[in-house]
């Protein structure tokens, strides 16, 4: 039935995936909710919150039913600009959820009318609470490109590396290290994780970037915009670090052995740097790659799977012949009873809200 | 910009009183900061109970949360702990079901497969609705009749609108009506007896039962008590109610109107005497005899006066995120003798009692709200706070001695004061490790 889970519980929304691009960044963060959501992004899908002696600047709009009624966006903005009177921030940014959803509000007025009453850059991000966290990562890194990005006269001039769409909603860790690490033997000056690095400036200066890597298809729409504006040229890439190597390459082995049908559930590019790691070693291999969230065609093949409904993804572990599954482990209890599969854990925070 | 933290000294908010409290303090009227300190404000489960987990308080009972996605999202902290995963099932709005109301129509289907794929016939199946069917405004009630049509059990709404948690009908003192409004009339035990107000059972050590007992109860019920369907439906039985969380009085008042069950409430509370009192009153109330000094008096009141004497140095911050109210427990330190620095909570209008009497007793005790965004300039050092309460002040002042003093069995009575003496006596302890900083792990694994 369309929308019924009755095993798995849902996976990181669009405003979670926002908030983790947003966090890091020092700035206003409004979560434009009653407080359920906030507490949800900071409380699960936000593993960096709380630790250290950092504190966090994510604030709930503390909507109550006569402003969602009323539509009362000016007493937002009227909260914002006190708040601004006691946090030190370069920039705010309002994040939607289902209330404003249902009200319709209008992000881009309210950004704009942000910008006059509080005399910083405003952005909004029109995010619902009913998509998933890598469509809110896709317009929460648009929306920063677009409002603090500009032209520069040096591109070119050292060797820098823009990485987006990585999260730790899809790091599945707090620290982008294992990351930085696989990525350093390329030999770059500098390398920009959008989404782990704590600089609002990184965004400002995107046009310096020699070359962007899109980590995950939330980080396409940005690739695609920088490259329109700044001609700064993309790769489709999601690196394996160096534990995803070990563990590819203790498959691989097995794989090498006892030929198998395997399916790699995760975000597609990861399923597709796995797929082809074993492919480079095992000739024969039979591997299919699905995901739950965004699903670039250019880069998935007629046997790959999209799924939307846990009834499909029932059916289809049923009927088609997998003898392992690469997934999270929230998946183990969505699997049907009858076919037996091994399962090997795939991490993937925003699906079980566990990291490594 | 201010470099401050917001607070008024008791004194100040004594002499304001709480019909003028400062829009600080007003958790409409700011934006809430969202840190450790105040995850349970803005997600009410995040310790203890919300009302998904409230929701399933009655045995055998199952819970199809009925929202976008998001409003979901945290349960799956439950997957690991006491076999919720089992009881929750999600009902995933898209754009079109919120802007259509399609899926109204598909509810009672969806509660057929949820009852159909569990093992167990459960007891009675929870709808959880969110802020979006607040907004639309759904008739939840003839939705929930068509769904226990069709599955055959008991269907009723649970309420998760924190859209309307300042109202008159909060979302927590909803679901408390929701779990007792399944009690069917029965015949009366004079010797049976309700404790109202917790999702979890009363601490061992509270000497309420024993003092039921002496009035002649024999059979005292608590929800979390009740291990099966039957034996939650015996509440039914009883010949009055004790309410120990004002939250619960809407359900207590319910419960006497429908199935005639009279109820008493009863305070926790952290002052001796005021304990004292009360089971003075309970026993006038029920015709009974309490006179003298009962042992679990004479026992607190040695335990008091042990760790003041030992500790009377000590400077407490006092949280809001533990098992009490902040403003009584500090009033309790103070006429004690002890000193409060600091106290983490929003006064509320019951409250008015204990502000007056630490404006008179302690003036300059600061109190701070945890929800106002002039916290994130909070500086521990300044504070001379040497002892913290509560996972909020804890989380405040990192690396001095504290307890949470939020465990989820509940403290009450003079058990409640002998105890929490006692695990400050403890954590005082030469070579006692202070506690850690809660993060946001923590907070994580507690969620919902």
């Amino acid at each position: 039935m369309k929308g019924l889970r009755l095993y798995l519980a849902p996976f990181a929304p669009d405003d979670s995936g926002a908030a983790s691009v947003l966090y890091p960044l020092g700035g206003l963060v409004v979560i434009c909710d009653a407080g359920g959501c906030a507490g949800n992004i900071c409380g699960f899908d936000e593993p960096r919150w709380g630790l250290g002696d950092k504190t966090s600047a994510v604030f709930s709009a503390g909507l109550r039913d006569m402003d969602a009624i009323m539509g009362r966006d000016d007493r937002l903005l009227e909260k914002m600009k006190r708040a601004c009177q006691d946090v030190d921030a370069p920039f705010a940014a309002i994040i939607g959820t289902p209330v404003p959803a249902v009200i319709s509000t209008d992000f881009d007025a309210l950004a704009h009318m942000g910008e006059t009453r509080l005399g910083i850059p405003v952005v909004a991000v029109p995010t619902t609470g009913t998509h998933l966290y890598d469509e809110g990562i896709s317009l929460a890194l648009l929306s920063l490109f677009q409002r603090f990005s500009t032209p520069c006269k040096n591109q070119g001039s050292r060797r820098i590396l823009g990485v987006l769409g990585a999260t730790p909603l899809d790091l599945s860790d707090i620290t982008a290290d294992p990351l930085r690490q696989a990525l350093e033997p390329e030999g770059w000056e500098e390398i920009r994780i959008y989404g782990m690095d704590g600089s609002l400036d990184a965004y400002q200066r995107a046009a310096e970037n020699t070359r962007n890597l899109v980590y995950s298809p939330a980080g396409l729409a940005a690739a695609k915009w920088l490259n329109q504006h700044y001609g700064t040229p993309y790769e489709i890439r999601c690196p394996l670090t160096q534990s995803e190597s070990a563990d590819a390459q203790h498959l691989i082995s097995y794989l090498k052995q006892h030929p198998s049908r395997v399916l790699v559930v995760h975000q597609q590019y990861h399923a597709n740097a796995i797929r082809d790691a074993i492919e480079q070693q095992v000739s024969d291999a039979s591997v299919t790659c699905a995901t739950w969230f965004m699903q670039d065609a250019d880069k998935s093949r007629p046997q790959d799977k999209h799924f939307t409904e846990e009834d499909a993804f029932r059916s289809c572990l049923q009927e088609q012949d997998f003898d392992i599954l690469l997934a999270d482990p929230a998946f183990r209890r969505a699997l049907p009873q009858g076919p037996t599969i091994s399962f090997i854990p795939l991490p993937h925070f925003a699906i079980s809200g566990e990291d490594n | 910009m201010s470099e401050k933290p917001f607070y008024r000294t008791a004194a100040e908010l004594a002499e304001q009183g709480t019909a003028n409290l400062p829009e600080e303090f007003r958790t409409d009227a700011h934006l809430i900061w969202n840190s450790p300190a105040a995850l349970d404000f803005n997600s009410p489960g995040a310790q203890g109970f919300g009302v998904k987990r409230a929701g399933l308080s009655i045995p055998g009972s199952i819970m199809l949360l009925i929202s976008p996605g998001c409003c979901g999202r945290n349960t799956a902290a439950l997957r690991g702990s006491g076999h919720y995963g089992e009881r929750f099932a999600f009902y995933e709005l898209d754009d079109n079901d919120i802007v259509t109301g399609r899926h109204l129509k598909r509810i009672p289907e969806a509660v057929q497969a949820f009852v159909a794929s569990r093992e167990k016939r459960p007891s009675v199946v929870m709808l959880c609705l969110t802020c979006v069917d607040a907004l639309l405004g759904t008739d939840m009630d003839r939705i929930c009749e068509r769904a226990e049509n069709a599955c055959g059990i008991p269907v009723r709404p649970c309420y998760m609108y924190a859209l309307t948690r300042d109202g008159s009908h909060p979302p927590m003192v909803a679901v408390r009506e929701t779990i007792y409004s399944l009690l069917e009339p029965a015949k009366k035990h004079p010797d049976a007896c309700n404790i109202l107000g917790y999702f979890t059972p009363l601490a061992a050590s509270c000497e309420l039962m024993r003092i039921l007992n002496g009035f002649g109860m024999k059979a005292i019920r608590q929800l979390p008590s009740c291990r099966t369907y039957e034996e939650y439906q015996r509440m039914a039985e009883a010949n009055f109610n004790l309410v120990l969380d004002p939250e619960a009085r809407a359900a207590a008042a319910d419960m006497e109107k429908r199935l005639h069950i009279p109820y008493i409430e009863l305070h926790r509370t952290y002052q001796f005497d005021k304990v004292a009192n009360q089971y003075r009153a309970l026993a006038r109330t029920l015709g009974a005899n309490l006179s003298g000094r009962t042992s679990y008096e004479w026992t607190t009141l040695q335990q008091i006066e042990m760790f003041c004497r030992y500790h009377k140095d000590i400077h407490f911050a006092i949280g809001s995120r533990l098992n009490g109210n902040s403003f009584d427990l500090a009033l309790a330190f103070v006429r004690c003798g002890l000193t409060v620095e600091e106290i983490f909570a929003n006064p509320r209008a019951g409250d008015a009692y204990y502000l007056r009497e630490l404006g008179r007793l302690s003036p300059d005790t600061r109190i701070y709200t945890n929800l106002s965004p002039s916290m994130v300039n909070y500086r521990p050092e300044e504070s001379g706070v040497t002892f913290a309460i509560g996972e909020d002040a804890i989380w405040y002042h990192p690396g001095i001695r504290g307890i949470a003093w939020n465990e989820e069995i509940q403290p009450f009575g003079f058990a409640a004061i002998h105890n929490l003496f006692g695990a400050m006596a403890a954590a005082l302890q030469p070579g006692h490790i202070p506690m850690r900083r809660p993060s946001g792990k923590t907070a994580k694994e507690a969620s919902c």
